[in-house]
């Protein structure tokens, strides 16, 4: 392996203005983060002072050992919808390390709206817990929730990737011998009480702590029985009485120091073997990102720079360099551990595909982890392309990702278009964990383009009608159209409807990637399978 | 791992990682590292976020005593986990209940007595075995709900202690 | 020609160990007798040779008069050592060596029951023409001791007849808790001596306790090797002790030293002995009573004089004459002795169990340390509290201050609460520093009884090598993650 040879000038005037445009654009991301996570509390957090609770955050901080990292998934759920009240859809999923164990943590956030559930609360929990499952890892569940959403319940409740699915996942990872903990922490109300009930360990704080199926609101309602919640689902209750719960605590210090001495029991499973190289970091500093990154998706980019800020020593060896070249393929090492690499640096043509398909079959060959960088406007259209049969060789790569068997990890770093985000291991594809960058765009074909359709459609039905449109009344239909596209084709969106695991800087790409890939090697590394590749 | 000590009467609470030899601590959300080097005969360099001191420390049972900084400290381990698990569970009720059907065929103490944790308030007969009833904490008996020769079902309240005010 | 073939340390701890050094330089064997709690000891690790002797308890074992003779029999010792404390002034124990033809280290067993009767002695004293404090006693009639004691004057102190040690001491302020408290030292004197014999002295207030090391002869000659100064004690015990006194001038110094040689030689005394004597804030002392023994605190006047206390208690012991007269003893530079106990100030020196972990003596150029205790002790409620003594010397009081509060910032003493962290305050302290102490220096600067806080740093420093060192470590964080810190996406 070859340490890249960069052909940036960290000292141009270019890579400066452009560098000081892209931390502004990660400025921006940071700051909606961070309000995401701490603004708008004060009657919330108000509240949970007078009720003797701490702040979601500081919870976490006594639950995760010192000094060690804490990837935040999807820390922007939810922030294009409901009004933007929802912030982080009102809870804390991560992965970190617990009593020297790798965990995931689902953190309720009562300080927002109670810690009641809405639709992508209850999306945020499944794809947590399907984390969970592919990835085998241990669960903590900081139960502090009001409850289901009621006026949004038809959204919350019914469908099959819904409130019941987060129960179902909870069972299957009980089933696979994964174990759980509950630590209930404020009220554990209807569905939410099955949490520390399907947990292989439940505990529960006094006073503060509930568990019931019934709050006694619906109690009194129910049968006219008045009850209190302490009466009704209380820490003595639970843990003397009904065994739903297992540990009594005085207080939520003592409630989190047991759940860490409880995971300090897990065993370690042994991770799947892939060998494993000293760590070491990239050459160039991944700082340098924000120099090569264009804020513009339409601006096109040299991913091997993007790669040599990534990857151990910065060190590659690319496979097949002159062949397919707008495809960028080739091992690496990501904190030690061996990774295949498949980068775009252009539209993917026939040879690209046929590349990119014959590599992924290679990685599995050789049970190395895949990394995919997504920067695709698609696979290229016109006469001769589909007349090589571009269909038919983007069809192989769809192939080879689906009957992949190495884990595989996504990072959308600029455009992800059309059925280049398929053959590029868009979200339906099953990688282990998939970030966008903040400047990215997702959509099923770029926005002008999509603007240009859609505004040739509308001014061809207004000419069925005869009417003949000015070029004013043209540009008023397109506005909109280019308005809203950008607004559902942004990164924000994306990660607000939890298309992604959250939206990362792309200094952090490698750490996440690092916990991913250790996460993805507690699942043994099946022999891959592939359907029928059209020749 | 959480871990707690009293210095001088001063409470530390820390949570400790650890990297090979290298100690993480988290103490009042200040965060440090720490290591520890034997020079012999309970002689150590002690490194804390980069400062070395030259230390002797000797442990006895839950103390370990710290020569630092010229004077001598005494660091004494507090349980956490396990000890606040069994001051937990039925120990924080003022009811003992009973743990099976039986008949009551002694009474040790009587309404309005002061009892210290552990002492027997009533021994309780049943599957031929006798149980006694112990204090779970000190405390005023406020009520000893059957007499002697008394019978009572599972779960059937045995002795009542005054409740505790908590502590504000 | 050693003066005697063998000889005998009826005592344990620091001072056994102390005598053995002496009997070593001067190639005489030593004997040490020993309580099975004192099996491990450094007395006993010493010593050439040594002998178990049984009691009720450990004390009862180191009082029992004839255990000791029959271990002098059985090794063959000619002479007994009796250290501090224990048998050094029980006449009984003299009286009994001498029927079994032993020497007795010590003065005759005529002047150890004067001075060991604080009343006598002091009536004695007075009718010598010595000064003594306004006192009553209680046996000139019992009937009026009240009313006798309340005329000496308030404050005033109420004394055992037969006491020592602090044991049974009470200040009374106003003549309304006076029978109260006569009763309750009665009570004491009773339990702590067996003797319930009070009697009442002026209480002198801010006193300096100030003590004259004398050495006699049986020839008839008495020096006196200058005075110590033990103003600062706690529980009516010392707890520092100095040479010269920082609260004398030469004039004062000259008159209270030949005093105390006019009290020893004017009751034939020989031997070594210390006078006590209470120097008021006007200058004016009077006598308080006299030490028939070596003291704890010999250590600071063979500091400044060069001599071997012990090894002049073994030349006078076995006939010989001192052979220097009062001309030949200079004071050279200051001495402080700090005591080293297992108890904890900051708890009213409640007295401190555990066992000696580690023990690493201070060293450097004018540092003595005097231990009795070695690693793997136990540290019991069976004695007094004291392990150890560090005495420095240097050419004068400040530069000893800062030698001794190094001294106790260097000795690494691990297992038991001991109160060197307060003497390194206490020496630290201005009041200290400016030498203006008194008895009741420390009721006085409550604040040097309070340890500083640590700082958050040094908790932290502390926290981290209890856990270092616990048996259980922290849960090794995996990699990557170590390898990332704290870091936050």
């Amino acid at each position: 392996m070859h340490r890249i040879e960069t052909h940036i000038d960290t000292h141009s005037e270019e890579f400066k203005s452009k560098a000081a445009q892209y931390r502004e654009l990660v400025a921006g991301f940071r700051e909606k983060q961070r309000a995401a996570r701490f603004d708008g509390r004060e009657r919330g957090l108000e509240r949970l002072r007078r009720q003797n609770k701490q702040f979601v955050r500081d919870r976490l901080d006594q639950l995760l050992d010192p000094g060690t990292p804490f990837l935040e998934l999807s820390s922007l759920a939810a922030n294009q919808s409901y009004d933007g009240e929802v912030p982080g859809a009102g809870l804390v999923c991560g992965i970190g390390i617990v009593s020297g164990r790798e965990v995931l943590v689902r953190a309720d956030d009562s300080s927002v709206k109670g810690g009641a559930m809405y639709p992508l609360s209850v999306k945020k929990i499944v794809r947590a817990l399907d984390i969970a499952i592919e990835n085998r890892l241990p669960v903590v569940h900081l139960c502090d929730s009001a409850g289901a959403f009621l006026p949004m319940q038809a959204e919350i409740f019914a469908d099959k990737y819904t409130g019941g699915r987060t129960f179902r996942n909870q069972c299957v990872l009980s089933k696979m011998g994964v174990p759980q903990v509950s630590v209930v922490l404020g009220h554990c109300t209807a569905g939410g009480a099955y949490v520390p009930a399907l947990s292989d360990y439940a505990i529960i704080v006094r006073g503060t702590g509930a568990i019931f199926l019934g709050g006694p609101p619906l109690v009194k309602a129910a049968t006219g029985e008045v009850v209190t919640a302490d009466e009704l689902g209380g820490a003595d209750l639970h843990t003397t009485t009904s065994g739903t719960a297992d540990y009594p605590a005085d207080s939520e210090q003592e409630a989190i120091a047991m759940a860490r001495e409880i995971v300090a029991q897990f065993h370690q499973p042994r991770k799947a073997d892939i060998g494993q190289a000293p760590p070491e970091p990239p050459y160039y500093d991944p700082e340098e990102l924000y120099g090569i990154l264009p804020t513009d998706v339409r601006i096109q980019f040299d991913m091997r720079e993007v790669i040599a800020r990534m990857v151990d020593g910065s060190r590659f060896h690319e496979y097949q360099p002159a062949y397919g070249t707008t495809l960028v393929c080739g091992y690496a090492h990501i904190w030690g551990y061996r990774v295949g690499i498949l980068a775009n640096n252009g539209v993917l043509f026939n040879d690209s595909a046929l590349k990119g398909a014959h590599f992924i079959t290679l990685c599995n060959q050789n049970r190395t982890p895949i990394v995919f960088l997504q920067n695709i406007t698609g696979f290229m259209v016109g006469r001769d392309y589909e007349a090589q049969g571009i269909t038919k060789d983007g069809a192989k790569m769809l192939m080879a990702v689906v009957g992949s068997e190495v884990p595989k990890f996504t990072v959308i770093c600029g455009g992800s278009f059309g059925a280049g985000n398929y053959g590029m291991a868009g979200r339906a594809y099953d990688s282990r964990f998939l970030w966008s960058w903040p400047g990215s765009q997702i959509s099923v074909m770029g926005g002008e383009v999509a603007a240009g359709v859609l505004t040739e459609l509308k001014v061809r039905q207004m000419a069925r009608k005869g009417e003949q449109p000015t070029e004013a009344q043209i540009a008023a239909i397109r506005e909109p159209v280019v308005a809203e596209y950008r607004r559902t084709s942004s990164a924000y969106y994306a990660t607000s409807e939890i298309w992604d695991d959250g939206i990362l800087d792309p200094v952090d790409t490698r750490n996440a990637l690092g916990i991913g890939i250790s996460c993805a090697l507690n699942t043994p590394i099946e022999k891959p399978g592939y359907g029928v590749f059209r020749l | 791992m959480q871990r707690r000590y009293d210095i001088g009467g001063q409470k530390v609470a820390a949570q400790t990682s650890r990297r090979g030899e290298t100690l993480r601590l988290e103490i009042g959300g200040r965060e440090h590292e720490a290591a520890l080097r034997e020079l012999g005969a309970g002689e150590y360099v002690l490194r804390l976020d980069g400062r070395e001191r030259r230390v002797w420390i000797a442990a006895d049972g839950d103390s370990v005593y710290v020569h630092m900084d010229g004077r001598s400290w005494r660091v004494r381990a507090e349980n956490d986990g396990q000890a606040s698990s069994a001051s937990g569970g039925p120990a924080r009720a003022d009811v003992a209940a009973a743990p099976m059907p039986g008949t009551v065929i002694a009474v040790h103490v009587a309404e309005g007595e002061h009892v210290r944790l552990g002492q027997t308030l009533v021994v309780i007969e049943s599957m031929k075995m006798e149980t006694p009833v112990k204090a779970w904490r000190d405390g005023v008996v406020q009520k000893i709900h059957h007499p002697l020769g008394a019978t009572f079902d599972r779960n059937a309240p045995l002795v009542t202690l005054a409740p505790v005010q908590p502590a504000s | 020609m050693p003066a005697f073939k063998k000889i005998l340390i009826a005592n344990r701890g620091e001072i056994a160990v102390r005598i053995i050094r002496t009997l070593r330089a001067l190639e005489i064997p030593s004997v040490v007798i020993f309580h099975s709690i004192d099996a491990d000891s450094a007395a006993c690790r010493e010593a050439d040779e040594r002998v178990e002797v049984i009691g009720d308890s450990p004390v009862a074992a180191y009082l029992d008069i004839d255990a000791v003779v029959a271990a002098c029999r059985a090794t063959g010792a000619d002479a007994v050592h009796p250290g501090y404390g224990f048998l050094a002034e029980n006449p009984a124990f003299a009286d009994a060596l001498s029927a079994a033809g032993i020497a007795f280290i010590g003065p005759g067993p005529e002047a150890m029951a004067l001075m060991g009767d604080k009343v006598r002695a002091r009536r004695e004293v007075a009718r010598l023409g010595f000064p003594i404090t306004p006192s009553a006693d209680e046996e000139d009639d019992p009937a009026s001791f009240a009313e006798r004691a309340a005329a000496v004057g308030f404050p005033l102190l109420i004394k055992a007849a037969a006491g020592g040690g602090g044991r049974g001491m009470r200040i009374v302020t106003e003549v309304g808790g006076l029978a109260d408290q006569i009763a309750t030292a009665r009570r004491e004197a009773e339990r702590y001596f067996g003797d319930g014999r009070l009697y009442v002295e002026r209480y002198i207030e801010r006193p300096r306790h100030i003590e004259v090391q004398v050495l006699a002869d049986s020839q008839g000659h008495v020096v006196h090797l200058w005075e110590r100064e033990c103003s600062v004690q706690r529980r009516f015990q010392k707890i520092v002790e100095e040479s010269p006194a920082p609260g004398l001038n030469d004039t004062q110094r000259e008159k209270i030293c030949e005093t105390a040689v006019g009290i020893a030689r004017a009751i034939g005394y020989v031997n070594a002995g210390t006078v006590e004597f209470l120097l008021g804030p006007d200058g004016t002392f009077s006598f308080m009573e006299m030490n028939t023994r070596l003291q704890v605190e010999h250590a600071v006047t063979e500091a400044i004089t060069g001599l071997d206390l012990v090894g002049e208690q073994i030349r006078i012991a076995a006939g010989e004459a001192l052979g220097y007269d009062q001309s030949a003893i200079v004071r050279n530079g200051h001495a402080i002795e700090c005591r080293i106990y297992a108890e904890e100030p900051e708890r009213d020196f409640a007295p401190a169990v555990g066992k000696v972990l580690r023990l690493r003596p201070p060293a450097g150029p004018g540092v003595r340390f005097d231990g009795g205790v070695i690693e793997g002790q136990a540290v019991t409620p069976a004695f007094d509290p004291m392990l150890a003594k560090v005495i420095v010397h240097a050419a004068e009081r400040s530069q000893a201050l800062h030698r001794a509060r190094a001294a106790l910032r260097d000795l690494v003493l691990l297992g038991v609460s001991t109160n060197v962290a307060f003497l390194e305050r206490l020496l630290g302290h201005p009041a200290f520093a400016a030498g203006e102490t008194h008895t009741g220096f420390l009721a006085e600067h409550r604040e040097v009884l309070q340890a500083p806080p640590p700082e958050p740093e040094q908790l932290a420093a502390l926290a981290a090598a209890a856990a270092l060192i616990a048996r259980d470590p922290a849960p090794e964080t995996p990699q990557p993650y170590a390898a990332m810190g704290a870091w936050r996406n």
